[in-house]
């Protein structure tokens, strides 16, 4: 703000008067002192980027109708800094420490011996005026004209010029025999001395790291809005996957950093809100405000994980949130809507009709009047609101922050919505001369979804993709989803097609309506967190968050729901859950420059954790029904329901140390241990990491103004699954209060128990960070290799080993990639330009399994329900092993020169054996390419987003093969069949051998490759300025607007579900969306 | 005053509360930190599920594992499982059942095209819920701490052992539990230990029986969830009936045996009319009230409906509902196996199943026991009686059971027999009669005339245990059958039966090794739904 003032005022002509200056501020900043003058004056300040606004100046500063060049030498005199005035503006210069005594001699020098003059322009020639001209290491400077001229005397000829001007990078010419000096400046790239908010909420110099880190700034997040603020982050992390989730507005997508590490555990990122391991994965994530965050900061390698323990196994977020600035009074309103469509809807024929009346199977015979307008018809328009207002204000003391935010979202199933409120409040304050700094805030989130989507087969979704073409829709359609039953009397379910095979097939509007289900969350996060400087580089640090959430949930299915679902007279469950998360930690922070060339910065620090997860549930039996028919209550459970109750303690304590020594500003030695004790764990464990950067010298030589390497090492064990470690597992009881043993154990063989351990990543990472093309281009380039031993697995008992499922440390599994950034600034004059390209690829391999099995593979998942395809671990048959995600399934039957084989009524023969390797679900590549441009006070922004490789098994095609709904199989008949090896065989026979009659698919023919390139993101803006007090910008926003290339004939980022073991399998799954709308910010 | 005790006793809690946690998060510094992992000990499971110390109390520990077992020899409260489990396969091949619609276009267990997802229960149902949990108990040592409810978990293994090697042939047996590539066993060792467990577990529950008549009821009444009331004295007859019935299914290819094997267990005492079926409650209704009226998912099998017609059989009433196809209300109307269905392809009018207010699931027809000591005695062993005097009992106990009279005028009976299908819906699917068999005894009939009445009598009694009323038919051939009438399995010619249920996935995946070995030893070399099993030869 203060910079987009400062350039707007460059052009106020000037005025000089006699200025005389009042205040009285303690310990003050400069930002405080440069408000205070320029209030009371018509003076503008001017700096570069080498002034820091923020620092205090020690002591008392009152001045009473004091002589503005008084004031300035006074406050020249007690810091480092100097003031010249320029026209209308005062420049300020920073002294070097030692040339202190010197600067305050040359105040006003008479000494200048050299004349230097030239003209300075833009990197297109342009004359820039107002630039400011400076020798270094004096207040001796003057601005450009306004045709960029300048003439300046200097001391000598060693003199340095420096030529600083808002937007563009800071320029030094050292003066040598130069009379006549021009200089093209170049636009300001991203300032390299950038801070980086690392582990526990320490901020760093991004030059020191060891490791890779990606920020990713508010603006970014709010640029196009999704109810869940983590879809918008899909193409923007280099080497993150973001697969959005499957319910409809509310839902939470899958993130998965750097590969799959871990088989049975989540693929989550911890999430850290403010320096605090929060609880939970992306779904509580989305709680927050959007607006409410200052920065992302994503670590995601297991060096920068290693301060926050096991649960960082996976990468982190952490999530910095605005808080309040001292003397900076802001009202920040933000406004979004967006509309969602549906898109990539299946394919459907539509000529062909039923053969029964009765059933949905469509290879009857031809008809004229088949449609399937009712696919568009079913899903209505997504509407999201997404309304925040913000105030931030703060003197010296204290600084408040506070938000509201509110989302309406309206999903594009019937029925399906959101609310959500959030409400955040941050305080900050300093007290004791400064010594002590106080943050403390209160979060508060209230969300309501009603009727999201249920899992694939029971949602709506069967019904509408599998209703007959040739029938009426209407008939079904809106409120005649249901009919008055003269015998029951009560509306019952219309829909002739119920019937339970495989999908319980219902009126797909009697399940968004009748069906009910409501989602009610509060979360409560309140912090508090406190800095103490014990002297000046030491300080320490506490702080103490408690999380709060309260769900509950109320599912309702009307009577004459199909019954597979609910009972006669309809269901009814209800739930609440309750986490109660405890997170406290004691930090001593080291941050000191030795002397001039040694800097070390160090942590000491002991975490505490506790979670407490309570939850009770209550629900009817499909067997025993309710009592009376829709009447909803625990009342009208019946018989012997379900009742379940569970409460699980966690607790986690660790102890840990980071050190980091700089030297000369050029290299930095980062070691950090960490021990854990945790409540799933006997024993505890302990993890190093240790990791060293490079800042090259003399790069300018090869083209470049900076480069960095840096490698590392880390160690993250990651603590087991509740319960699974221990050997003597509780029992449940059934609903008739006999206990239910545990189905799944802890591996063994006869006597033999298995101990399991605790996983661990060993990570090595090497990166290199440059700038060039005088400093617009830069790159971020990291190759990793995590090796994680001892995976946790729960794989099938083979049979007879007594057990159905064994938790077992099985195996090896090594992650290898690559994944960098590169930027770069291509502006020209007043269109600004800012390419981004971020890319990723990672390998999957299992290294070895445990030889505790004989077994030739581990099964993680046979996908029974699915019956399609399985997911397994295999031994290598020829040297190779294979990698998780790899799924396998029946295929067709080939000859060695790979015809189909056919038998004698010339269908493809399907292999007898249902494993063959048909593919794996994980990208090998994944591509973002951002792109800002700016010309004057408009701005377009889009983001081309694509992924190579993969895959996806869609079950929702094999039905529709099978029920001959799809356009497949239409044409196939149109054609009078399908051509095998050149022969025509009956399409209905082909395709009934094909899905296995949908029971057992050839799953290799409904693998598709997911590779696509879509346009994610696009939006196009407009700021006012001359409005006064307020700047208003107006956006017209969209996301996921259409494929520059896609391979499957739907949209390929679907899952079944977002765990780990379902990857690559849709099933029913929701429509992917595509939005756009228009977003309003103001900013007072 | 009250309120008063109230907000104090409710700020007393909240200051622990805070308390507590104010004290763990004092105790952060490194040299408390052995005092805090003490805290987490015992952390580490569900405070609202039962631990084994407090399963220590009043010697649960002991028993609770059986109730679960009793459950789940046939999945009685789990209606799909139950479903998958039986409906589907055997329920179907015995003739007791039919599939009313066209699943997977027709192409399913039951016209012999295999849905692995329905059979993989078939097999993850008693491993799981019986055969796992015995070793447990192994495990734990409670066959030397509690011999007697050891040797009731060993009953309930055996019986859930038997019936997975009539479905598939060898499955993993002797060595079960003991490791984690354990080998399949042949049908013929797998036999040879049903008996051995059986007789050990017998002498067991005698020596238990003889100490002490009451420890029963002090150890094990509490955790029988059968009709029994935990009596180990009618434990002892059912497992001697098991090993009666196992002794039987060997006839053809071990005689010798089966003949040592049956009168060993008629001498040590089996069920009879006084003790009842073994039924186990639901605690709710039938799984096949569920399957049957709110699924649509079975009906009478065409088989059930002829043959009792024919015979005028009171229990036809009790056994099904009437049908509610136009013109054909009230009567009763069954559907033919593996049918072929019509372009109206729905059979929900036809006759259901009848199940209403039969709460138990059936695990062994007490009628069974007659029948087989009838058959025992035709073929000439001792059972302590004659073949027909037992074929008459077993038929009047079995009218017993299901409360209808007139037995004996049905045991009178030389000339009905059973009738003609005549399907309404489609033509395609009507059928002859398959027998002439008479119900009376005729002492002059031919062994194979006499072996059908009695195994068509039996069949009719222990409806709807599909699972030995299918193993019987494949050792027997009777009652007679009807093919299916659509068949989708290669494997099996048009005409022919099912003869086994193919290893699912849940078996196969992950003992791949273990499946091919048996596969290749005993199956010859495989895994078809045509290969009859060891026992089962002509």
């Amino acid at each position: 703000m203060y910079k987009l003032l400062l350039t707007i005022f460059f052009y106020v002509p000037f005025i000089i008067n006699p200025q005389e200056i009042s205040f009285n501020e303690n310990n003050p900043n400069l930002e405080v002192i440069i408000s205070e003058i320029e209030s009371q004056t018509d003076l503008k300040f001017a700096y570069g980027d080498d002034v820091n606004l923020t620092s205090k100046l020690t002591g008392r500063y009152s001045f009473e109708k004091e002589e503005l060049d008084k004031v300035l030498e006074e406050i020249s005199n007690r810091t480092t800094y100097t003031f010249s005035i320029l026209g209308s503006n005062i420049a300020i210069a920073v002294d070097p420490p030692k040339e202190k005594a010197k600067s305050l001699i040359n105040i006003g020098s008479k000494f200048q011996q050299v004349t230097v003059e030239g003209i300075v322009t833009d990197s297109n020639g342009i004359p820039l005026p107002s630039v400011t001209v400076q020798e270094e290491g004096t207040n001796n400077g003057m601005l450009t004209d306004f045709d960029g001229n300048y003439s300046i005397e200097v001391r000598s000829e060693e003199s340095v010029l420096v030529f600083s001007y808002i937007g563009m990078e800071t320029t030094r010419r050292v003066v040598g025999d130069n009379t006549i000096m021009s200089v093209q400046m170049e636009e300001g790239a991203q300032a390299l001395d950038e801070v980086v908010v690392t582990a526990l909420g320490i901020t760093r110099d991004a030059k020191s790291l060891t490791y890779a880190t990606q920020k990713v700034g508010g603006e970014e997040i709010t640029k196009a809005k999704d109810p869940n603020f983590l879809n918008t982050l899909a193409g923007k992390v280099a080497g993150a996957v973001i697969t959005k989730g499957n319910f409809g507005p509310g839902s939470s997508p899958r993130i998965l950093m750097r590969g799959n590490k871990s088989l049975t555990g989540n693929s989550d990122p911890l999430f850290v809100l403010n320096g605090v391991p929060m609880y939970g994965g992306t779904d509580l994530l989305a709680n927050i405000n959007p607006e409410d965050i200052e920065s992302l900061q994503i670590l995601k390698g297991a060096s920068a994980a290693a301060l926050y323990g096991s649960e960082a196994a996976n990468g982190v977020v952490i999530v910095n949130t605005k808080k309040g600035t001292e003397g900076v009074a802001r009202i920040e309103f933000s406004s979004q809507f967006t509309l969602d469509k549906a898109i990539g809807l299946p394919e459907l024929q539509t000529n062909y009709g039923q053969a029964d009346p009765t059933l949905n199977d469509s290879w009857g015979s031809e008809i004229a009047n088949g449609s399937d307008e009712h696919l568009e018809e079913f899903f209505d328009l997504g509407q999201n609101y997404i309304n925040s207002v913000s105030f931030s204000n703060g003197n010296e003391q204290t600084q408040v922050y506070l938000s509201y935010a509110n989302t309406q979202a309206k999903g594009i199933l019937p029925e399906n919505d959101l609310t959500q409120n959030n409400y955040t409040l941050r305080l900050t304050t300093q007290l004791l001369n400064n010594k002590l700094t106080l943050d403390g805030s209160v979060n508060y989130t209230d969300k309501r979804v009603y009727n999201q989507n249920s899992a694939g087969g029971y949602s709506a979704l069967p019904g509408v993709y599998s209703f007959p073409v040739g029938d009426d829709w209407s008939q079904y359609s809106g409120q005649n989803f249901e009919v008055w039953d003269p015998v029951r009397q009560m509306n019952v379910q219309n829909w002739p097609y119920i019937r339970n095979e495989t999908f319980p097939n219902q009126n797909p509007y009697w399940v968004q309506n009748k069906n009910q289900s409501d989602f009610l969350r509060d979360h409560f996060i309140s912090s508090i967190s406190a800095n103490y400087k014990i002297i000046d580089g030491l300080n320490l640090q506490g702080r103490a968050t408690y999380d709060l959430i309260n769900d509950k949930r109320e599912s309702r299915d009307y009577a004459s729901t199909q019954s597979t679902v609910a009972g006669i007279n309809g269901g009814y469950g209800t739930s609440e859950s309750n986490v109660d998360n405890f997170y406290s930690d004691l930090l001593l922070i080291l941050d000191k420059d030795l002397n001039e060339d040694i800097l070390l910065s160090g942590t000491l620090g002991f975490s505490h954790k506790e979670t407490k997860i309570s939850g009770i549930n209550l629900s009817s039996t499909r067997e025993t029904s309710l009592t009376f028919p829709n009447y909803f209550s625990v009342y009208a459970l019946n018989g012997l329901f379900n009742k379940s109750e569970s409460l699980q303690e966690r607790m986690t304590q660790s102890a840990f140390g980071s050190a980091t020594v700089g030297f000369k500003d050029k290299i930095f030695l980062d070691v950090t241990g960490r021990n854990e004790w945790t409540s799933t764990v006997k024993e505890s464990f302990f993890y190093p990491s240790v990791g060293l950067a490079y800042v090259l010298p003399a790069v300018e030589a090869l083209g470049l103004t900076f480069a960095k390497i840096r490698g590392s090492y880390a160690e993250v064990g990651r603590s087991l699954p509740f319960g699974v470690a221990n050997w003597t597992p509780p029992y449940s009881l059934d609903n008739s209060g006999n206990i239910i043993p545990r189905g799944v154990l802890p591996f063994f063989e006869g006597a033999d128990t298995l101990r399991l351990k605790p996983e661990l990543t060993k990570s090595y990472e090497v990166g290199l960070e440059a700038r060039f093309l005088k400093g617009k281009g830069s790159l971020n380039l990291t190759a990793y290799s995590a090796t994680s031993r001892d995976q946790l697995l729960q794989i099938q008992a083979p049979a007879g080993a007594g057990a159905q499922n064994f938790w077992i440390n099985g195996g090896v599994i090594r992650n290898r990639g690559i994944e960098g950034v590169i930027s770069y600034d291509a502006s020209l004059g007043d269109i600004k330009w800012k390419p981004s390209v971020n890319f990723s690829a990672n390998q999957n391999r299992i290294i070895e399994l445990s030889d505790r099995l004989d077994a030739d593979r581990f099964v993680i998942s046979s996908f029974n329900q699915s019956r399609v395809v399985a997911s397994y671990l295999t031994r290598p048959h020829d040297g190779e092993y294979g990698s998780f995600g790899d799924l396998y399934g029946r295929v067709y039957q080939k000859d060695e020169n790979g015809n189909l084989l056919t038998n004698d009524e010339g269908l493809p023969l399907v292999s007898e054996d249902t494993d063959n390797f048909i593919g794996n679900a994980n990208p090998d590549f994944l591509v973002g390419f951002n792109n800002t441009f700016t010309y004057k006070n408009a701005s377009l922004s889009f983001l081309i987003d694509g992924r190579f490789g993969g895959g996806v098994v869609n079950r929702t095609e094999i039905w529709l093969d099978y029920k001959g709904l799809s356009r497949r199989t239409g044409e196939a008949r149109d054609n009078g069949g399908v051509l095998v090896n050149g022969q025509l065989v009956d399409a209905k026979k082909f395709y009934l051998n094909q899905t296995g009659a949908g029971a057992s698919a050839v799953a290799s023919e409904y693998f598709y490759d997911a590779t696509n390139i879509r346009l994610r993101e696009l939006a196009l803006g407009y700021t006012l300025t001359d409005l006064g007090d307020v700047d208003l910008n107006f956006s017209l926003v969209g996301r996921n607007l259409f494929f520059f290339y896609l391979n499957a004939p739907f949209d390929p980022e679907i899952s079944a579900s977002t765990s780990t073991s379902t990857e690559g399998i849709a099933s029913f799954t929701m429509p992917t969306t595509r939005s756009f709308g228009l977003s309003m910010r103001a900013i007072f | 005053m009250q309120i008063k005790n109230f907000k104090l006793k409710k700020m007393k809690k909240l200051k622990n509360k805070i308390n507590k946690k104010l004290v763990v998060g004092l105790c952060l510094p490194l040299f408390l930190f052995s005092s805090c992992t003490k805290e987490m000990e015992g952390l580490n499971q569900d405070q609202k599920l039962i631990s084994s110390k407090q399963l220590e109390a009043d010697a649960n520990e002991g028993g609770f594992a059986l109730p679960g077992m009793q459950l789940g020899i046939i999945d009685a409260l789990t209606t799909w499982r139950f479903e998958m489990q039986q409906v589907l396969n055997a329920d179907n091949y015995s003739g007791y059942m039919s599939l009313p619609s066209p699943f997977y276009d027709n192409r399913n267990n039951v016209t012999y095209a295999m849905v692995d997802s329905w059979n993989g229960e078939i097999w993850n149902v008693p491993s799981e819920k019986v055969l796992n949990q015995w070793v447990m108990m192994k495990r734990q040592g409670f066959d030397t701490k509690y011999p007697d409810l050891y040797s009731l978990s060993v009953i309930f293994k055996t019986f859930a052992g038997h019936r997975l090697v009539d479905i598939f042939g060898p499955i993993p047996y002797s060595d079960y539990g003991t490791g984690t590539d354990v080998s399949f066993d042949s049908e013929q060792e797998a036999y040879s230990l049903f008996f051995e467990e059986l007789g050990e577990a017998v002498a067991v529950l005698k020596e238990f029986e003889a100490d002490d008549p009451t420890a029963d009821q002090i150890r094990y009444a509490k955790f029988d969830k059968s009709l029994y009331g935990g009596d180990y004295a009618t434990w002892i007859k059912v497992a001697n009936t098991l090993r009666l019935r196992l002794a039987m299914r060997i006839s053809d290819i071990d005689p010798a045996k089966a003949q040592a094997e049956a009168e060993a267990a008629v001498s040590e005492g089996v069920l009879t009319g006084n003790e009842g079926s073994f039924e186990v409650p639901t605690g709710s209704i039938h799984p096949l009230v569920t399957i049957t009226s709110s699924w649509n998912e079975t009906r009478l099998n065409a088989a059930v409906e002829t043959m009792l017609k024919g015979y005028n059989d009171p229990r036809l009433a009790t056994y099904a509902l009437p049908s509610t196809i136009e013109g054909l209300e009230g009567e009763i109307k069954g559907v033919r196996s593996g049918a072929a269905f019509g372009p109206v392809s729905t059979y929900n009018d036809y006759s259901q199943v009848n199940f209403i207010d039969k709460p138990s699931v059936k695990i062994m027809d007490v009628a069974e026991s007659y029948f087989l000591r009838a058959e025992g005695a035709l073929r000439g062993w001792d059972m302590g009686g004659s073949a027909n005097d037992f074929y008459e009992e077993g038929i009047r106990v079995s009218f017993n059971a299901n409360g209808v009279g007139g037995a004996e005028d049905y045991l009178n009976n030389n000339t009905a027999t059973p009738i003609a299908y005549v399907d309404p819906l489609n033509s395609e699917n009507n059928a002859d009669p398959m027998t002439s068999i008479t119900i009376q005894w005729e002492e002059a009939d031919t062994f194979e005339q006499k072996l059908e009445r009695i195994i068509t009598q039996k069949w009719i009694a222990m409806y709807p245990e599909g699972q030995e009323a299918w193993s019987e038919f494949r050792r027997t051939g009777y009652p007679q059958l009807w093919p299916v009438v659509e068949n989708f399995n290669d494997d099996i010619p048009d005409g022919e039966f099912i003869k086994r249920i193919p290893y699912p996935t849940s078996i196969t995946s992950a003992s791949v090794q273990a499946v091919q070995e048996a596969v290749s030893q005993y199956l010859d070399g495989e895994d078809s739904a045509g290969t009859p099993l060891w026992w089962d030869v002509d």
